[in-house]
Formats: structure tokens, sequence, C-alpha cells
């Protein structure tokens, strides 16, 4: 699907081989209408967002907030509800440090799941050092799925954080069937959909979750954007996250009073032009339509199970899913050694512990490879990832 | 060398490699661990008449940080002490595994070299 767009894949010849880039739930490329958005941003629009009374200053703040009327637009969410952050880690270390840490007592208990990314993990840990709150795991059931989604109803979670999509099994979650347990005890609900919102059209309103996170250079976007998406009433109670020039409406030597929601959360001078660039992406991923990327990245997800599942020795963990999303284990080969051999054939995939430590001691391996497709991925991809990994099996 | 033979006389060590077990009366003995790949290793030693008479390791990860500790320890063995705390640089290592290391792998390789620097620091 387009892949002509992406200009990565006419450029990058390493080992004289055409790039075969799996490795698209860690990052994804850029098509180049992205690429040409930075040209044009500082070629004729740069200035400091907000500050300037003059007209170059107000065009740039015109452009930037373009882009969070496209996010919310994109997600169903209203303006005032998008923040923008770093990444996905800073949306969730946002949350923690705010919203959490006001309303989180050492009685309380939180709801994770054992398929959480470290970045949904290590902070609540960090926080319930300090405030002394339990922390309780979803576990998976023999077919990879959340299992056991009653016990919302019985520890009655302050908060419950799940990803919507794993970054390791491609397995999405029942995150309907949580949020209408969730809602029945009073639980808040924040959904890291650092996987989805680039494979599925997803609608904060339908969902009717209280936060939801995620990253633009997943996405086809630029780094150093990250989104969170909360409820505005609940924004609102929030008190800010960092403190500095832009969050504040006026400041004493005693005291100071924040902006409202969503300023309120974006101290000091914002990433503006990797914003603004963010909104090219979106456009792009529409251009395209939504569904038809699920539909695309449906069809080569099944292919890409069906020709992995020829390698002689392979074992994957996780079943035949929709997202493209496939970690497995060839033979006792180590998955940097099988990353390594892929890699005399430029073929790009991941390996190691994929920031999901808790996961990996639950499935009882020390690494996996993992294999992720995208848009401009096609079935010639796959078939040089599968006859690449055959010749790797048949080594040992 | 071409590539295939190259390929295949790396994992021919690997799936053979020198000195692999323990020592059961070794001399000293030195862990060292990757964390960032979780690689790790074990090099037992035996030490007669400043002389390295004896060397062996057990290891866990990759086919690099396993044939570097073989390529390693085959070096060194009935070298005297000396010699080899004046001599032995980790490019002597790197050369003889006939591949390019990638920076990332590197580190790999230098896991069994840096492990028994370590132990020459005992003796």
């Amino acid at each position: 699907m387009n892949k002509k767009d992406f200009p990565i894949f006419k450029n990058t010849k390493f080992y004289n081989k055409d790039l075969v880039y799996l490795d698209n739930a860690s990052t994804t490329q850029k098509p180049q209408i992205v690429i040409d958005e930075y040209k044009r941003f500082y070629e004729n629009y740069n200035a400091n967002i907000y500050r300037g009374i003059y007209r170059l200053s107000e065009e740039a703040t015109a452009l930037y907030e373009e882009s969070r009327k496209r996010v919310a637009k994109f997600i169903n969410a209203d303006f005032e509800e998008i923040i923008f952050t770093r990444n996905t880690t800073e949306s969730i270390n946002l949350l923690i440090y705010t919203f959490a840490k006001k309303n989180l007592k050492k009685e309380d208990t939180i709801l994770l799941s054992v398929m959480e990314h470290h970045s949904n993990i290590i902070p609540w840990l960090i926080l319930q050092k300090e405030i002394g709150f339990s922390i309780e795991y979803l576990d998976i059931d023999e077919n990879f799925n959340l299992k056991n989604l009653e016990i919302i109803e019985k520890i009655k979670p302050k908060i419950i954080s799940l990803c919507y999509i794993s970054n390791v099994l491609g397995v999405k979650n029942d995150i309907e069937k949580v949020i209408k347990l969730g809602r029945k005890n009073n639980s808040y609900i924040i959904i890291d959909a650092a996987q989805a919102v680039s494979h599925i059209s997803v609608d904060v309103k339908k969902l009717d979750c209280d936060f939801l996170v995620f990253s633009a250079h997943k996405m086809l976007g630029p780094t150093g954007v990250g989104i969170l998406f909360g409820k505005k009433d609940i924004l609102d109670k929030m008190p800010p996250f960092l403190g500095g020039g832009e969050m504040i409406l006026s400041v004493s030597k005693d005291e100071f009073i924040s902006k409202d929601v969503p300023y309120k959360f974006e101290a000091g001078t914002q990433n503006f032009s990797d914003v603004v660039v963010f909104k090219k992406s979106i456009d792009y991923l529409e251009s395209l339509g939504m569904k038809k990327i699920e539909k695309y990245i449906k069809d080569l997800s099944f292919y890409t199970y069906d020709k992995l599942s020829e390698v002689p020795g392979i074992k994957i963990y996780g079943n035949r899913n929709e997202f493209g999303i496939y970690s497995f284990s060839l033979k006792k080969i180590h998955s940097h050694d099988i990353s390594s051999f892929l890699d005399e054939d430029n073929i790009a995939i991941r390996a190691g512990h994929h920031c999901a430590e808790v996961l990996m001691k639950n499935l009882k391996v020390n690494s996996l490879s993992r294999v992720s497709i995208y848009i401009y991925n096609d079935e010639s991809d796959i078939d040089k990832l599968s006859e690449s990994l055959k010749n790797i099996s048949k080594l040992f | 060398m071409d590539n295939n033979l190259v390929r295949s006389y790396i994992i021919d060590i690997y799936n053979n490699p020198k000195n692999y077990g323990s020592i059961k009366d070794y001399d000293f003995k030195k862990k060292g661990y990757n964390a960032l790949c979780g690689d790790n290793i074990e090099i037992f030693l035996k030490i007669k008449d400043g002389m390295i008479s004896n060397i062996s390791f057990i290891s866990s990860g990759c086919i690099i940080s396993k044939v570097s500790a073989s390529i390693l320890t085959d070096e060194v063995k009935g070298k005297k002490v000396s010699d080899v705390k004046k001599n032995l640089k980790f490019e002597d290592i790197k050369d003889k595994l006939l591949i390019e290391l990638s920076l990332s792998r590197e580190k790999c390789a230098k896991l069994s070299f840096e492990t028994f620097e370590n132990l020459l620091k005992d003796l």
C-alpha cells in the first residue's frame, strides 16, 4: 500500500538490498508529505507560538492549534481535551504525577496487566513507593487474552490502566468490557493506545475512557510528540504537571494562577514544529482511510502469520491477529543473532524484551524476536522475511 | 572471505566451542553479565608455574558472545600470565572473529574479554 510515498525505501539500500522494515511497533517511516512539511514550516512560519505579538508568531500558533484540532477530530475528542507531550511515556507520567498522585490513597488498589509496556508499570511503582497503594495485575489465558476481568468487581480498583493492543502479542484487549466493568465500580480508566491509534479507528466518546495516550511517531508522524486525551471535567480538576512559561495566567512572589486546559499542562516552549508536521501524517492516514488501513493490515497480518508458521522450529507467542504484531522464538537461537542474520538481508525486526519484562517472565522467556508490519509493507516483504528465517533455521 | 564461509566458520565454533564447561580444581573464577541483552558468562582458570595451564567458560547468550569466549580461551591457554597481561588486546580476538561487528554487537564480543580482564586483576 503506497510504498512509493515513503522515500526511505528508495534511498536506503544497505548491503545493496531493498529495505524490509518490520519494526513498526517501535516506530514508523515517514511519507514524503510529512517530510516536506518541515521545510514548508521552517521556510515560512517559524516563530515561537503564543509569545509574539506579530503576524509570524500568530501564524505559527494557528498551525499548532490546527494540529490540536486535527488530533481531536481524529479520535473524536474536544479541542481542549488534547494535550501535547513528548511521547506516550510522558503522557502516562503526566497522569501519574498529577491525577494519580492527587487521587490515590494508601488503601486504594490500581489494576494493570502483565502485558503492559514498562512505561505503564514503572511510573506506578515509583508512585507506589511514595503513597503505598496496591497494584494488581490482570493475567493472560492460554490464548494470550486477558483473563478474569471480573476481578474488577471484587477489587474495585481506583484506576485501571491498560494497553489497547499489546506491543508484544498483537492481541487487542476487550477494552469495552473493562470500561463497562470499571464504570460500574467507579474506576478511572487510562488506555495506552500507542499501538492502536495507527491501526484502528479510535473514538474516545464511544469508548468512554477517562484518558487515552499515544505517540505521533508510531503513526507516520514525527518523534517528540506524545498525545494525552483526558475528559475535560477531570483535566480541569487536575493540578498542573510542569511549571513554567505559558502555563500560567499570572504569577506573584507567592503564588500563581494556572491557565485553563489544555495550556495548563503545556509548560515552556513547546515542540511546535513537530506538532505542526504531525497534522500531515493524520491527513495522510485519513486520505487512505482508516477502514481501508484496517483491512489492508488485517490481510497482510494473516499472510504474515501463515508465512512465519512455515519456518521450521518457530514458536509464535500470540494468535493469528489482525494487527500484524508477532513475537517468536526460533529453535534455541538468541533473538539478537536472528536480528543480525536478518540484517544481512537488510530486514529490520526487533529483538529483546520489548520493554515488557513482566510479560517475558510470564511467558518464561528471556527475549523474543518481534515482527510488526505497517501500511507500506507488502507480501514481498513477508516472503523475504520468511525465506531468510528458513535459511537461518537451516544453519542450526 | 566469502560471507557464507565466515558464517559456517562462526557457527561451527558456536556448535563446538573450545574450552566449554567448568574446571573442578580451578584456582580462580569470574562471572560477567551483559545487562543489555541478558548474556552471561563464567570463566574458570587454573594456573601452574605462572602459566595458564587450563581455562574454560560456561555461558548463555548469543553466538557472538560464545564464539568470542571460545577464541579468547583458546588464545590464552598455555601462555604465561605475565605475557597475557601485557599483550592481550581485544582487537586480536575481534580479528579472529572474521566478521565486522556493528556497534550493538561489539558489546557481545567484549563480554568474555572484559570478564577475563577482571579475572586477571584477581591474580
